[in-house]
């Protein structure tokens, strides 16, 4: 959800279509998780609100990260490119024990 | 939530439209802004309805009733302050991963004492029993096995099974064999529920899915699960002189305290996780809460080795309070006088060694 509010503000049902695609359709958040979530992150002070609109009648209220939100999602990014990192090392030093290399 | 920071703004002029109710997938005409709380439906009640109304807009009906009961949930949560950003929330999310560790090590202590007596409640005895001993078992079991994978939903679901199961057994056993069957079953029907119901307040986002939560779980389920069919093995299997004899052997006195002492392991190895977790850099005080309530059903189980019968007494069950009570209170002295310990040790300089 962090990620879904990285580059923009969204409303609820637009954090729930980001989600989806972000993750190539694998997650799709149910409406009571997302404000669950949306709770917890606000109490947490990870996201705030950004602004309220009321579109055909309808209130929307979009969320945006906090500096606190930006910093844990990056420190989140940089652990997650250090395994990918880690990972690829090591698979590149498997191949190279693969084809007779002497690592 | 927090107050807006920005501007209220009305866009798109469009007036609301309201589809007639006939209209209307079914999720969308059940109850929905009256489950929440009133503040909580005056700040929010319109966005999540909105929210709501586009996702079942074209869903299929199993998917919106899925939806409803999610926010049915959220909402009833906020009512009854167990969402996750309560603390008695937290407490019992910290609670529900060792309650099913505990009631899924004795499942299949449970499922041991099926498979050594047909005859027992949770015996195999006759299709009837097996399949009633199967149905309250076996969900544990699977629970446990999802939460170590972490489907933790998929774990509340058989929870529910098997808590419901139990309870369907108990009935039909009351109308069909009210005897002793019926006793045996019955014994313990508070317990499971206790555990059940436990497990199922817990706010799912709120409890450790961490791969070192979820092994934390599986150990301790082992830890409470291995002793225990031992000790069942060890005091069930008939010696060979007198293969019959299972009740009137006599034991050593050694054996017995040992059987007698074992009703209190469970709560041992919650004060163990316990003990562990207050010992951890950082730990979180109402996740301990929430391990120590997890041990506290444990204070009505007696009579190993079948572990199948709550205490008989209320002076048992008072002695059973205590030790559990005890054991809790160890641990959470042990781990304040390692971390004071820890804290006032003094520290040789670097440079000097």
């Amino acid at each position: 959800m962090l990620t879904a509010l990285a580059d923009a503000p969204r409303h609820g049902y637009a954090i729930i279509q980001e989600v989806l695609a972000i993750s190539g359709g694998r997650t799709k958040l149910l409406t009571g998780t997302l404000y669950t979530a949306l709770d917890r992150l606000l109490q947490q002070g990870l996201i705030r609100i950004d602004h309220e609109e009321v579109v055909d009648g309808r209130l929307r209220r979009s969320f945006t990260l906090t500096e606190q939100g930006r910093s844990v999602l990056g420190e989140e990014t940089e652990r997650l490119r250090a395994g990918v990192a880690e990972a690829d090392r090591r698979l590149a030093l498997g191949r190279l024990q693969l084809h007779g290399g002497t690592a | 939530m927090s107050d807006p920071t920005a501007v209220t703004t009305t866009s798109t002029a469009t007036p609301a439209t309201t589809p007639v109710a006939g209209t209307r997938p079914l999720p969308a005409r059940l109850p929905l802004r009256a489950l929440y709380p009133a503040k909580y439906r005056a700040a929010h009640g319109d966005e999540i309805t909105a929210v709501f109304a586009e996702v079942v807009q074209d869903a299929e009906l199993g998917t919106g009733l899925r939806e409803w009961a999610a926010l049915a949930a959220h909402a009833l949560r906020l009512r009854t302050r167990l969402s996750s950003a309560d603390p008695v929330g937290r407490i019992a999310a910290g609670a529900a991963p060792f309650v099913l560790a505990g009631g899924a090590g004795l499942s299949a202590v449970h499922l041991l004492l099926g498979f050594i007596h047909p005859d027992f409640p949770y015996g195999w005895g006759n299709p009837v029993r097996a399949a009633a001993g199967l149905l309250q078992t076996g969900p544990w079991l699977l629970a446990l096995l999802c939460a170590g994978l972490g489907r933790w939903s998929a774990a509340r679901a058989l929870v529910v099974v098997g808590t419901l199961g139990r309870l369907a057994i108990v009935l039909a056993f009351h109308h069909v064999h009210s005897g002793p069957a019926w006793a045996q079953y019955h014994g313990l029907l508070g317990f499971w529920t206790t555990l059940g119901a436990l497990l199922l307040v817990a706010p799912p986002d709120g409890v450790d899915l961490s791969r070192r939560g979820r092994s934390g779980v599986a150990l301790a389920a082992i830890a409470v699960a291995v002793p225990l069919c031992t000790l069942l093995v060890l005091w069930q299997v008939p010696r060979p002189s007198r293969p019959d004899a299972f009740f009137d052997l006599a034991f050593s006195p050694t054996l017995e305290r040992l059987t007698d002492d074992s009703s209190h392991w469970p709560a041992a190895v919650l004060s163990l996780a316990l003990l562990l977790h207050l010992g951890a850099r950082r730990p979180d005080r109402l996740r301990a809460a929430g391990i120590a309530l997890a041990a506290l059903p444990w204070t009505v189980l007696v009579s190993p080795p079948f572990s199948e019968q709550p205490a008989f007494d209320s002076r048992e069950l008072l002695h059973n309070t205590v030790v559990v009570l005890g054991l809790l209170g160890g641990a959470t002295l042990l781990a304040a006088v390692s971390r004071t310990y820890w804290r006032t040790r003094p520290v040789e300089p670097a440079g000097l060694v």
